[in-house]
């Protein structure tokens, strides 16, 4: 009974289904629940592999979610907070990926190749759960809320990209997947604006979700014939689509229920189903090192900057614990380690396990004990600008008596 | 005796009862009303940024539901009942809000108000009137 792919299919969406049961029932994300579903599936249920169809549909769930990650960008903040964000965004991953990798290899005495899984999977941060925090008090829309977001995906921006290149072969093929996207990145926004216009967005046939699909599935044909990982074309994507997906929310959310719906549960699902509780009870001592490892790192990175510009010690805690959160990227990188045979099922379970931990543990500190208030965050805002225009001042002046 | 009344209000069976007392209350005593819908319903540890929004939407029409409730009860009790939401744990929230806006009584129904999060750690019924700085009225 059990080879009958629609008594498979049906077994799959039945822990789908109850995943979302006790999300709605607790409030907590659907995501995370399909992951301990997992654990309890491939540790007391027996369900302990996968079918090719299932291993596709996974591919797909993190492949647009991926997209839908880049997708949630506002260019608008990005562009306005570009200095903070980019420095913030860019240690943030640095220190924990050099850091973590290192500790990896020197100390835990894993391969290279494993260490540097390790310092991907650790270097992230997620958008989303720091959004979450934030909204719930209301600071997603200062400007120091804002700031953060666009530094979290830049912190991201480096995780893909690490995941895309650090494991790709350096042959022809790697030159055309480069040349392809470039020039796909560059006319997407157009191409998909003219497809929304032409042919309206609300069409029964749906022709704007098929042709990001089709775009997405391309260029991961053409990435992983190149040895790289198909999340790196899907973020880029979701990045410069960005813009219109801002303007026209119909496609987004078509995109979301579709990868809701049918491919992200199989995503998480495998992604916990492959969590081994023995080896997790037997390397707690590694998983707690990770965990201080990957937050410390972000401490280090973060604080000063964020002192740099012009936070305040409760604001600098905070944006630095923010930065330190992690979920989806931290499990596409650990899963892609384990599918491609890099890291063994032990080393994934303590990368998903931090992972998860990550999500939590910053969280939790950041709102007990250093939780900004509204005006605090706004005033950071101006506080910056104000300093920004006093640091250009001299620029500008030397430029006027030099034309002079 | 009370000037300010706090009533939990979730649009369940529950919040209604505890809704007629405190008009009751409020008339009888000439004490002004207010109705606080509180849910905590926002996924903590999401996947997506939209995850959160998609919940915001929902939220915000179920707001307006209980708007049109509270406009209703105002209308035919002949009183003027003050609306407002917040997001945040139930117990939490209520507690705090109470505080904040100097209440000297909070009414909920003994269910309702209780969802979600919150049930793990008890009714909220049961938190409220721990953790309250002034008198609650549980409503059966």
């Amino acid at each position: 009974m059990l080879e009958n792919i629609w008594f498979v299919a049906a077994i799959w969406m039945g822990l789908a289904f109850i995943a979302s049961l006790i999300s709605i029932r607790l409030g907590v994300s659907v995501a995370l629940i399909e992951i301990l579903i997992g654990v309890i599936a491939g540790n007391f249920l027996g369900i302990h592999k996968t079918t090719e169809w299932i291993n596709f549909l996974a591919m797909l769930g993190s492949g647009v979610l991926t997209f839908l990650a880049g997708a949630e960008i506002d260019p608008v903040s990005l562009r306005s907070n570009l200095k903070a964000s980019f420095i913030i965004g860019f240690l943030s991953f640095i220190l924990p990926f050099v850091g973590v990798w290192l500790f990896a290899q020197f100390v835990l005495g894993w391969q290279v190749q494993q260490a540097q899984i390790a310092g991907i999977a650790l270097s992230t941060t997620s958008v989303a759960v720091v959004y979450a925090v934030m909204i719930e008090k209301g600071l997603s829309n200062t400007a120091l809320g804002k700031m953060i977001l666009a530094a979290c995906f830049i912190t991201d921006f480096g995780t893909v990209l690490a995941l895309g290149i650090l494991f790709a072969d350096f042959n022809i093929w790697l030159l055309v997947f480069v040349v392809v996207m470039s020039v796909m990145l560059w006319y997407m926004p157009t191409w998909t604006k003219y497809i929304i216009v032409r042919m309206g967005a609300t069409r029964v046939s749906e022709p704007e979700v098929k042709f990001i699909l089709l775009v997405l599935f391309f260029l991961g044909g053409l990435a992983t014939t190149a040895k790289s990982e198909a999340v790196l074309p899907a973020y880029l994507i979701g990045l410069v689509v960005a813009g219109v997906f801002l303007r026209d929310k119909t496609l987004v959310h078509r995109m979301r229920s579709i990868a809701f719906a049918m491919f992200t549960p199989f995503y998480f699902i495998k992604a916990g189903l492959f969590v081994s509780l023995s080896a997790l009870w037997g390397a707690v001592g590694v998983i707690i090192a990770l965990l201080v490892l990957k937050i410390s790192t972000k401490v280090i990175g973060v604080w000063p900057f964020a002192r740099v510009f012009k936070m305040r010690t409760r604001e600098a805690n905070y944006t630095t614990l923010l930065m330190a959160t992690g979920l989806t990227f931290g499990t596409i990188s650990a899963l892609f380690g384990l599918n491609n045979k890099i890291i063994d099922q032990t080393q994934y379970t303590i990368l998903v396990t931090v992972v998860i931990l990550s999500a939590i543990v910053p969280t939790m500190i950041a709102q007990q004990f250093f939780q900004p208030s509204e005006e605090t965050m706004i005033a950071w805002g101006r506080l910056w600008s104000r300093s920004q225009k006093t640091n250009s001042k001299p620029e500008n002046q030397e430029k006027e008596s030099s034309n002079v | 005796m009370y000037k300010k009344i706090l009533v939990g209000y979730d649009g369940s069976e529950g919040s209604k009862q505890a809704l007629e007392h405190a008009i009751y209350l409020a008339k009888e005593l000439g004490a002004e009303l207010t109705a606080l819908w509180a849910r905590s319903s926002l996924p903590h540890y999401p996947e997506t940024v939209d995850e959160v929004e998609e919940e915001k939407e929902s939220a915000s029409t179920f707001l307006q539901a209980i708007t049109k409730d509270l406009m209703a009860f105002s209308k035919s009790h002949g009183i003027e009942i003050k609306g407002d939401a917040k997001l945040g744990h139930a117990a939490k929230t209520i507690a705090d809000y109470a505080k904040e806006n100097g209440f000297d009584l909070i009414v909920l129904g003994h269910r309702g108000h209780s969802g979600l999060w919150g049930s793990f750690l008890g009714h909220t019924a049961d938190k409220v009137s721990e953790h309250a700085h002034c008198s609650v009225l549980i409503v059966r």
